[in-house]
């Protein structure tokens, strides 16, 4: 996991309202500038929408790498297909994305109707969709004990990107994926260095939006799509077995993982999670808003069939790296010592997790003056209460 | 060593399985493996809510030796277990109505607490119950 996150003020007003949205505490206020843990960023993107100032953005790549290659592949996710609600304006919406400069565009309908039917026969034990970076980011970082009940398969994007691979292995091949939301942004060669991910560029829908706008036009050109996969993309436009949860909120998702963890939706066969209002149609990176798009999609519900997903099972998974790297973890005795010298230092705190000494809490002020990195007179609330 | 007392309420259906969240929580911070964790995790909730809903509530004593054992006392004053043998029959449940309503009580309680942890002690009068529950970290 790597934060697309930056922080882009000189000048903050310090109020702290990014640390305190920040679920995975990390970050932090130092010298009066926001300092992003980059490990520990789970790309949720509510420090975004937290900040009243701009002072935080979600770093994608840009369409000026479209000359880097001889022949480009747009990729097309669901959610903005839904800016139309007839066929042909989704022709027309294809043709106005080739004419930013793309040899090809694509929709990822294909792919996501076929994980679709897949997710749907898992009748063993309880699991966890996988399409998500957000969801598996929270399962791996805060549930670690559902990592196992995560499906096994790819992003749509990649699984899209290793077929076109295939398809044109001679070729200085580029591929663009049109992103919904901050943790997409993550699944690409760039911006973000992530060189095991077959797209090349991660590009935000938002950044390119107002331009596929003013080029959108009539066309005679015909346009595919799988309306399975599309409605995949909005919980609750999805026909569903009672076997199958959705939840689309992110409040809502991190409860239903910590109900999992108790072992009570044992019951469910599949828990489809959207951290997201309305799905993907939700994403922060999506213009317009979900309301619209949920209803667009509906509307194109009539115009399409149901493809037979033609991809093999085997490249259909996941075969990066994960980094379970447990090699120099600390063992059981010191982790237990490392927790109780934080918990009487935690102790002296006041426990407001008032956040005015720029960390996310006093447990996190607490684990830092362990580590050394800060002082109990660097809590505000104490000094005031010693001078009294 | 690290020890921590919580209190359950009697019938405090609304704050079920808080401790158990309070108690994973902890687990997570210090770092124990999360196989472990999902073990105690689902024998200390069916715990938990066998104390609000067959006794009147009581206390939690959660605790972590250096050798990385960890230890857990459900210490009740309801009335006692009758008889201990049907209650560690699989499916048989004495959920109160209300308890059932709200989704609790699938009458799995002694025998999953028992199957999820590494040692399992049980002692019930008329006075109340106490179970405790040991599971090894390392
Ligand atoms: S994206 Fe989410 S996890 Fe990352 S710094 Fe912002 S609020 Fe925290
Ligand atoms: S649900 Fe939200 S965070 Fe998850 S993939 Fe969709 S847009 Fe991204
Ligand atoms: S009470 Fe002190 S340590 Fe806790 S958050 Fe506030 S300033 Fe930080």
């Amino acid at each position: 996991m790597k934060s697309v996150i930056k922080y882009t003020l000189d000048k903050c007003h310090k109020c702290m309202k990014c640390i305190q949205a920040c679920p995975s505490h990390a970050l932090s206020m130092k010298e009066n500038r926001i300092v992003i843990n980059t490990t520990e960023c789970i790309n949720c993107g509510k420090c975004i929408k937290a900040c009243v100032n701009q002072g935080l953005t979600a770093i994608a790549s840009s369409l000026d790498h479209l000359k880097d290659y001889d022949y480009t592949v747009c990729l097309v996710p669901s959610s903005l297909v839904a800016h139309a609600d007839v066929k042909h304006s989704v022709a027309s919406l294809f043709a106005a994305l080739k004419k930013l400069g793309f040899d090809e565009a694509i929709s990822l309908s294909y792919v996501e109707s076929g994980l679709y039917q897949k997710e749907r026969k898992n009748k063993d034990s309880l699991m966890i969709s996988s399409f998500c970076p957000l969801v598996n980011n929270l399962v791996k970082k805060k549930f670690p004990a559902l990592a196992d009940s995560l499906l096994p398969y790819d992003y749509p994007s990649e699984i899209m990107a290793k077929e076109l691979r295939k398809k044109y292995k001679d070729i200085n091949l580029g591929i663009f994926n049109l992103c919904e939301c901050e943790a997409k942004l993550e699944l690409a060669k760039y911006p973000h260095n992530n060189m095991e991910y077959e797209v090349d560029h991660a590009i935000s829908i938002v950044d390119i939006f107002p331009k596929i706008s003013s080029n959108l036009m009539e066309t005679n050109e015909d346009v595919d799509f799988d309306i399975n996969g599309l409605l995949l993309t909005c919980p609750r436009a999805i026909k569903r077995n009672d076997d199958i949860l959705l939840e689309n909120s992110y409040d809502t998702v991190t409860n239903v993982l910590d109900m999992a963890e108790f072992g009570l939706l044992d019951d469910f066969k599949l828990l489809r999670l959207y951290p997201c209002f309305s799905g993907c149609l939700g994403g922060s990176l999506v213009w317009g808003n979900g309301y619209v798009a949920k209803r667009n999609l509906m509307r194109l519900r009539d115009f399409n069939h149901e493809i037979e997903i033609q991809i093999p099972e085997e490249e259909l998974l996941n075969k990066r790296m994960v980094d379970n790297d447990k090699a120099g973890e600390k063992s059981f005795k010191e982790k237990l010592e490392h927790f109780n010298l934080v918990n009487n230092i935690f102790e002296k705190l006041p426990g407001y997790d008032c956040t005015a000494c720029g960390l996310g809490g006093c447990r996190i002020m607490a684990e830092e003056i362990a580590k050394g990195n800060r002082k109990l007179e660097d809590c505000k609330i104490l000094v005031k209460e010693n001078k009294q | 060593m690290l020890t921590k007392k919580y209190l359950v309420k009697e019938k405090d259906y609304v704050n079920a399985g808080k401790v158990s969240s309070l108690i994973k929580k902890e687990l997570k911070t210090i770092g124990v493996d999360e196989s472990v964790i999902r073990k105690i995790a689902i024998a200390s909730y069916e715990a938990e809510i066998n104390m609000i809903i067959h006794a009147n509530g009581g206390e939690i004593i959660f605790s972590i030796d250096d050798e990385g054992v960890i230890t857990l006392v459900f210490a009740d004053t309801g009335p006692g277990i009758p008889n201990i043998e049907l209650a560690m029959t699989p499916g048989w449940s004495t959920a109160s109505d209300d308890a059932r309503q709200m989704g609790f009580g699938a009458g799995m309680g002694l025998v999953n607490i028992k199957r999820y942890s590494d040692t399992f002690d049980l002692k019930t009068s008329q006075e109340g119950t106490t179970i405790t529950l040991g599971f090894k970290v390392i």
